[in-house]
């Protein structure tokens, strides 16, 4: 495998063997060890000294369920730390096909054109794409596939990117060709835009699957992972009801954000329930679908394709974050009308928990009211067309915050939190306020474990195990749903790897991965300048009780700074 | 009385739609486990959040009229 750098300025590639030390890395810890290394940690996020990385995981090539996960990181304009931004869709399998361990973009051109990277297994060429430029996701979508041929992956920016908007992100192909797979948090998709590049677009058809030392034990431990996840009891849940199922779920916990997270339960909720959509789509019939993948080979198909009553689609997938956000925490109890929002934020190619938190803080400012759908697909229309007041909400909940002048803003490290209210999942919040990502449910969820979720003394150690571990599977290229499967057989982590790299790793891998990267993103975030004072909840959320439970965030600071000592 | 509420996989499909919600009248100092045995719920219990009032609970938490039940098949977040 080996790493490849494009040099955005002078359009040439450098193929190189990667060194020693990235080799038992991959998606998630790569990007930290490279960033580490190459990037200097106090630069301009959006300047010719950062540097946008594109790394499958460890176990990315083979379609095994759930593992062809894509990781892309940089330094964050954001946050102002390290960024991982995480994937499903088509590209990754494709990026391992051409050989490629980590794809690095450097530096920055001097004129205003906008670029195509098409790569293959020769080389890269650059084709103009300045006739793409200012289109949404899904037209360029298309005409690249037009131009190119359906077989190729594609990761792309929309005008959100283009625009540097601090809450873009990338999209990719999902299996089917719909390029609503993002790379959404922190900011990723305005790295790619600072460095021109409106498309990345990834033919491996002359490439060729990444070699197995023993194919009989991968074999073996392919199938006795594939039989844990069929069998698990999570796996019929997210087929049958898919993320969404997590709206009743937060909403008898008292942690569904609500109305800018000023309550943990909706009176509503059980109009965006997952058990209500599943029973719409199949009312709807075809092409509405409750059970859907998005990339080849999984067994789960948490995804879904949403379509109106006349059969349009109206976005695939809706997930439960945005519901969440876009849906309770804007007062919003249409699942159509937050389908149609979230195709929107597709376009633009944005974050929808950073946009939906920024509605929810715009809602508190009196400039929407809570309910009101149509003014959020007005306001996305600003954003769209590059009004100042668009560039306010699409820049983010802690942007908006500011400018707007309002206290109750969700977000840790200026990341908007994910749809889990921190006083009254605390776990969670832990993860939210030392996470070296910002706030991000997937980088230590807790809402699983079978804790009081309201004891502040348990909390720091259930996110810590978390952390770790979530860690560790960004690393692997596992999709958060596959790790329930891992979690009954983890000995098939170390036979996987063992068998396809012929390495000698035992079964903690997966935890010595998980502590190296989150110690590796948190020195890059010391030497950005990070402190204890930014792994901190928003201190109106220590102060404020969240109503139906009436609790606070009071997991003390000493748990908050000693969760890394191990 | 107690309120009872199914999630995804524990709802009930009857002749007459799908029952989400239950009212039960259980003896004093029932335990959460009885509402399981008495709807003959399979589904294995490691696998199963129980929520009593918005807060997480053990099986053997001993119930009072009023609470309200979720039983939640088990789930990772979103």
């Amino acid at each position: 495998m080996e790493t490849w750098r494009i040099n955005v300025r002078s359009q040439k590639l450098l193929r190189q063997t990667a060194p020693d030390h990235w080799e038992k890395l991959g998606g998630r810890g790569l990007i930290a060890r490279i960033l580490l290394d190459e990037v200097p940690a106090t630069c301009d996020p959006l300047g010719p000294f950062n540097k946008l990385i594109f790394a499958p995981g460890l176990l990315v090539g083979h379609m095994l369920s759930s593992c062809d996960r894509l990781s892309v990181g940089c330094k964050s304009p954001l946050t102002g730390g390290i960024k991982e931004a995480n994937a499903g869709g088509s590209t990754a399998l494709q990026i391992v096909s051409l050989g490629i361990k980590a794809l690095i973009l450097e530096d920055q051109p001097t004129t205003s054109d906008w670029w195509i990277i098409k790569i293959c297994a020769d080389g890269v060429v650059f084709e103009s794409a300045n006739s793409l430029a200012g289109l949404g996701v899904y037209e360029t979508a298309e005409k690249l596939l037009d131009r190119y041929g359906d077989h190729n992956a594609i990761s792309l920016i929309g005008p959100g990117g283009e625009m540097q908007l601090l809450v873009s992100g990338i999209m990719n192909l999902d299996k089917d060709r719909t390029p609503s797979r993002i790379n959404a948090r922190g900011g990723v998709g305005a790295v790619m835009g600072s460095k021109k590049i409106k498309a990345i677009v990834f033919d491996a058809s002359a490439g060729r699957k990444a070699p197995i030392i023993d194919p009989e034990a991968y074999k073996t431990a392919h199938n006795i992972f594939n039989q844990a996840l069929l069998e698990h009891p999570q796996t019929a849940i997210y087929r049958d009801y898919g993320t969404s199922a997590m709206t009743k779920m937060a909403n008898s916990m008292g942690t569904l954000p609500t109305r800018n997270f000023s309550n943990g339960q909706f009176e509503k909720a059980e109009m965006i329930s997952g058990e209500f959509l599943r029973q719409t789509l199949i009312d709807r019939g075809s092409p509405s679908n409750p059970t859907h993948s998005c990339m080849a080979g999984c067994v789960i198909r948490c995804s879904n394709v949403i379509a109106d009553v006349n059969g349009k689609i109206e976005v695939a997938p809706l997930d439960y974050e945005t519901i969440g956000l876009v849906g309770s925490n804007l007062g919003i109890a249409d699942l159509d009308t937050i389908a149609r929002i979230n195709w929107t934020l597709n376009d633009i190619g944005l974050d929808s928990i950073d946009i939906g938190a920024a509605l929810g803080v715009a809602c508190d400012a009196g400039l929407m009211k809570f309910g009101d759908g149509q003014r959020a697909e007005e306001i996305l229309q600003e954003i769209r067309n590059n009004t100042p007041l668009g560039r306010i909400i699409g820049n983010g909940a802690a942007l908006t915050g500011k400018v707007l002048g309002v206290r109750r803003v969700p977000v840790v490290k200026n990341q908007a939190m994910s749809a889990y209210d921190p006083r009254s999942v605390k776990g969670t919040g832990v993860t939210y306020a030392t996470s070296p990502m910002g706030a991000d449910h997937t980088a230590g969820q807790t809402i699983r474990a079978k804790i009081d979720h309201l004891d502040p003394k348990v909390q720091a150690q259930t996110s810590r195990g978390a952390q770790i571990n979530s860690a560790g599977y960004d690393n692997l290229g596992v999709c958060s749903f596959a790790t329930f499967g891992f979690a009954v057989v983890p000995e098939a982590i170390r036979d996987l790897i063992n068998a396809r790299y012929g390495w000698n790793i035992g079964t903690d891998f997966l935890q010595v991965l998980g502590r190296e990267t989150l110690s590796l993103e948190r020195e890059f975030n010391k030497r950005a300048g990070f402190s204890p004072a930014d792994d901190r909840i928003p201190e109106w959320m220590t102060q404020e009780p969240l109503p139906p439970i009436g609790s606070v965030f009071d997991v003390s600071n000493e748990d908050l700074d000693g969760i890394f000592n191990w | 009385m107690i309120n009872v509420n199914l999630h995804t996989l524990l709802q009930r499909k009857t002749e007459t739609g799908t029952v989400s919600q239950l009212e039960l009248i259980l003896p004093d100092g029932s335990a959460v486990e009885a509402i399981l045995h008495l709807l003959d719920v399979t589904f294995p219990i490691d696998s199963i959040i129980l929520v009593v009032n918005h807060r997480n609970v053990e099986q053997s938490y001993q119930l009072t009229d009023g609470d309200t039940v979720d039983l939640i098949p088990a789930m990772s977040g979103g």
